[in-house]
């Protein structure tokens, strides 16, 4: 609605201005702040000093631990994006069935609940299910599995898949939750006309209110693989060890050794700025999914 | 015959997915009952390592409590602000608290910025670096922007009321589930918080519950053995077990508050499926 007089303009502007404020501090200043990737880096000016061309990412693609740091993050993405999606409609769907039939979704807490636990407690389950002396191995060497147990945290094999797993873990139950949301606004005479035709609540679910929610589970899977892109930094920082440095680096936790911990702040930077390169075909192609849609409506 | 088999692919779905949610969690449970005995398990609460945890503890108490009111307001604000604005002004503004959603700027720049300005170990750091939930924004714009809601501020106008009193006594009080959501998601989100403090703080005064956990964590067998660390001055395993279930039982109590009030601030029936 638009404001009728003046005064709720500077209303509503006032309003907006201490967010708009904080965003412009701390989300386009230190986007501003990548071109000391392209620059000398020095405290006394620190996103001023004299240009050094490519220099930095020359030194960036220089080293090996950022080649196994680009490609960890790329695979982990790609992975965790498709391991979350399905996770989460499958059990969106199970959520669905049960409460168009009428029965109450009791388990909807208990899903959403991974998405809300640190990454401090995290790590620690999984430091106890996953140690030589955890319950998985014991689970394993009790059921003929293994023999003794296997060290899945440090193993070069084993680790990218407990990564992936804690990634769908942790996030496959707000996609759950989100995607159950959008099933719950379908229209219900939809679902009567499906069963009229003879299909069953799941053949609805699946063939019916799904596909004609494709665009909006494309949206929702794209954000997802933008969530996953920010939280890397921090899954690989407190579950990662270094003696599974190149399994576990993903380009976040590489710039933060790099940067934070060694002081080389522009290679740290340039690190940061090929991140932000990395989830560009994933804005792309939500901008695309976004806009798609309004182009079939005009015509 | 067929509905049978749907109900018992239903439950056994169901018994999967909250097995796997849950099972983690047991582990902890368990090792919290290995505690050697009362005695020690009471001197896990008394002793000097238990007074570095609960001031870690206060600390991130008001770390909730401060970051939740602040972030509260500013998005409450942000959203009531952006419901105001016409279409274009509002696609403007909006698309300008989108761009960074899609376009991180990373850890190092920001880490630059803060030092720059001289945030590092200063408490408002751990609040200001976890930055607006813009999400949560869009979302309580599209709440504020409908029909519902405008007839409110129509009607308060009509009644004379200003802007201010009209969101203060009229809009806001009329969505309490939107309100529950963002109070419950900011303070979540503060509660987990261990991040900023872990980059930007290294005053022990500062230092929160979460990050003394993860440091205690890091010296217990389990996180020598999983590689995290080298072996140091050890603390116990059930004493770390406590710690963390101290840590969970808050944060999954405000999940439960967020689920009923977000569901209730899109007006969604579960039974029926109708908005």
């Amino acid at each position: 609605m638009r404001p009728d007089t003046r005064g709720e303009r500077r209303f509503a502007l006032s309003l907006l201005l201490p967010a708009i404020a904080l965003v412009a501090i701390f989300d386009y200043l230190p986007m501003y702040g990548l071109s000391i990737a392209f620059r000398e880096f020095s405290w006394r000016v620190p996103f001023g000093g004299p240009p050094v061309g490519l220099a930095n990412i020359r030194r960036l693609f220089g080293d090996p631990g950022f080649h196994h740091a680009l490609s960890n993050t790329i695979r982990y993405a790609l992975a965790g994006t498709v391991g979350v999606a399905l996770t989460g409609i499958a059990v969106a769907v199970v959520f669905h069935i049960r409460s168009v039939a009428g029965g109450r979704p009791v388990f909807s807490t208990v899903v959403l609940a991974p998405s809300f636990v640190s990454w401090v407690i995290v790590s620690l389950l999984l430091s106890r299910l996953f140690t030589v002396r955890g319950w998985v191995n014991a689970l394993l060497i009790r059921a003929g599995v293994l023999e003794q147990g296997v060290a899945f945290l440090t193993s070069a094999s084993l680790f990218p898949v407990v990564f992936v797993g804690t990634s769908v873990w942790k996030h496959a139950g707000l996609m759950a939750f989100l995607s159950w949301m959008l099933l719950q606004q379908t229209d219900p005479d939809m679902r009567d006309a499906a069963a009229l035709d003879g299909l069953g609540p799941l053949g609805t679910v699946l063939r019916v209110e799904l596909a004609s929610l494709r665009p909006q589970l494309v949206v929702l899977t794209l954000l997802i693989a933008l969530l996953l892109f920010d939280s890397f930094g921090e899954q690989s920082l407190s579950i990662a060890s270094a003696a599974i440095r190149s399994h576990a680096d993903v380009v976040e936790s590489y710039a933060y050794r790099i940067g934070i911990q060694r002081g080389r702040w522009a290679v740290g930077a340039a690190g940061s700025l090929v991140s932000a390169l990395v989830r560009l075909p994933v804005v792309a192609l939500l901008v695309a999914s976004l806009v798609q849609p309004h182009r079939r409506r005009r015509r | 015959m067929r509905q049978l088999k749907l109900k018992i692919a239903l439950a056994t779905s169901t018994a999967v997915v909250i097995v796997l949610v849950v099972l983690p969690v047991v582990p902890l449970l368990q090792t919290v009952a290995a505690a050697p005995s009362a005695s020690t398990f009471g001197s896990y609460l008394l002793d000097e390592q238990a007074v570095a945890f609960i001031r870690g503890m206060s600390t991130q108490f008001v770390l909730t409590l401060c970051g939740t009111l602040f972030m509260g307001t500013l998005v409450l604000s942000a959203g009531y602000g952006l419901s105001l604005l016409g279409g274009v002004q509002r696609a403007i503004v909006g698309l300008f608290f989108v761009i960074p959603v899609v376009i991180d700027a990373g850890l190092i720049p920001t880490y630059i910025l803060v030092r720059a300005i001289g945030l590092i170990d200063h408490p408002l750091v751990l609040i200001l670096a976890e930055r607006i939930d813009v999400l949560l924004v869009l979302a309580a714009t599209l709440v504020f922007a409908r029909g519902e809601t405008l007839t409110l501020r129509e009607a308060a106008s009509v009644d004379g009321a200003g802007p201010l009193s009209a969101m203060l006594r009229v809009v806001l009080p009329a969505h309490p589930q939107l309100i529950t959501t963002v109070v419950a998601l900011s303070a979540l989100r503060f509660w987990n918080a261990w991040f900023p403090a872990f980059l930007f703080v290294h005053s022990q005064a500062l230092v929160p519950a979460q990050n003394r956990l993860r440091s205690m964590a890091l010296r217990t067998e389990s996180g020598i053995a999983s590689g995290l660390t080298r072996a140091g001055e050890s603390v116990s395993e059930p004493r770390i077990a406590l710690y963390a279930l101290v840590l969970l039982i808050p944060g999954l109590v405000l999940v439960r508050i967020f689920r009923s009030a977000a569901m209730s601030a899109l007006t969604i029936d579960p039974k029926r499926g109708k908005k």
